[in-house]
């Protein structure tokens, strides 16, 4: 049985926020189970340390899969966290597999150049 | 002035122009992309503007906190007839501001600037009144 582990991320508002209940801040869940890392929420500076944690010891064997389907926003902040769980991932002769990109990954994905690069799972 | 991150504190008059201002912490950078969003859905903006305009202010807004020692992130949003112009505070030292002087290297390095200036049809630097800001232009419709 794989080991499971989940990473949640994110603070409560601040006293002086309490009149503000449109304020959000980002939130991230990140589970592990074998070698599916699946990503829940917002992935920014702010929350993709996070992300980077749950990728670094490449989970499971084999293809490391990162399931962002839940992935409502990405910026660079997450592009750079896979681009270095890729590079992780291929040293150790294995692969990250972009798996299920939410439009909001792979338009980061496309407007980075990086489509040929990650390995990207085509959305059914 | 506090601190109370209050938004969306509409000034001056142009039509739809909204300014919003959040401390300069990245936890805070949520709360700018969500009132951005908000604010281009409400004028109209398809979801793909939407989700180009949010991306473009977060990358910005994590320039400004981790490329500057400003304590605010500021912007404009503003629609204007076929495009959308985004200005955000560059907050650097206006005592020490030279004209002449190149802009920071380390500002919007690497992949951030790849990406605005990807999604944005234009980025240029400009200076107002001693202070220097990014103005961004998409093109819409």
């Amino acid at each position: 049985m794989g080991e499971s582990l989940t990473l949640s991320c994110g603070s409560a508002p601040s006293p002086v926020d309490s009149g503000l209940m449109s304020e959000a801040v980002s939130r991230l869940n990140v589970s592990v189970e074998g070698s599916v890392v699946a990503v829940e929420g917002d992935v920014d500076a702010h929350t993709c340390p996070d992300l980077i944690a749950a990728l670094e010891p490449l989970p499971g064997s084999g293809d490391v899969r990162v399931d962002v389907s839940a992935v409502g926003f990405m910026d660079s902040s997450g592009l750079r966290a896979l681009i270095g769980a890729h590079q992780n991932a291929e040293a150790a002769g294995r692969r990250l597999v972009v798996a299920r990109p939410s439009s909001a990954v792979l338009r980061l994905i496309e407007i980075s150049g990086l489509s040929d690069h990650l390995h990207v799972e085509s959305v059914d | 002035m506090g601190h109370t991150g209050h938004m969306d504190r509409s000034v001056g008059g142009l039509t739809g122009e909204h300014v919003l201002s959040v401390p300069a912490d990245l936890s805070r950078i949520a709360s700018l992309r969500n009132r951005v969003s908000d604010v281009a859905r409400a004028e109209g903006a398809e979801d793909s503007v939407v989700g180009d305009l949010t991306l473009v202010v977060s990358e910005l807004a994590t320039n400004v906190v981790q490329h500057s020692d400003a304590s605010q992130i500021s912007l404009v949003l503003r629609h204007e007839p076929g495009r959308w112009v985004l200005e955000v505070d560059d907050a650097g030292d206006e005592d020490t501001l030279d004209p002449d002087s190149p802009p920071d290297p380390e500002a919007l390095s690497g992949r951030g600037l790849f990406i605005v200036q990807a999604i944005m049809d234009e980025v240029e630097s400009v200076e107002r009144g001693g202070s220097r800001f990014l103005r961004c232009i998409k093109l819409v419709g």
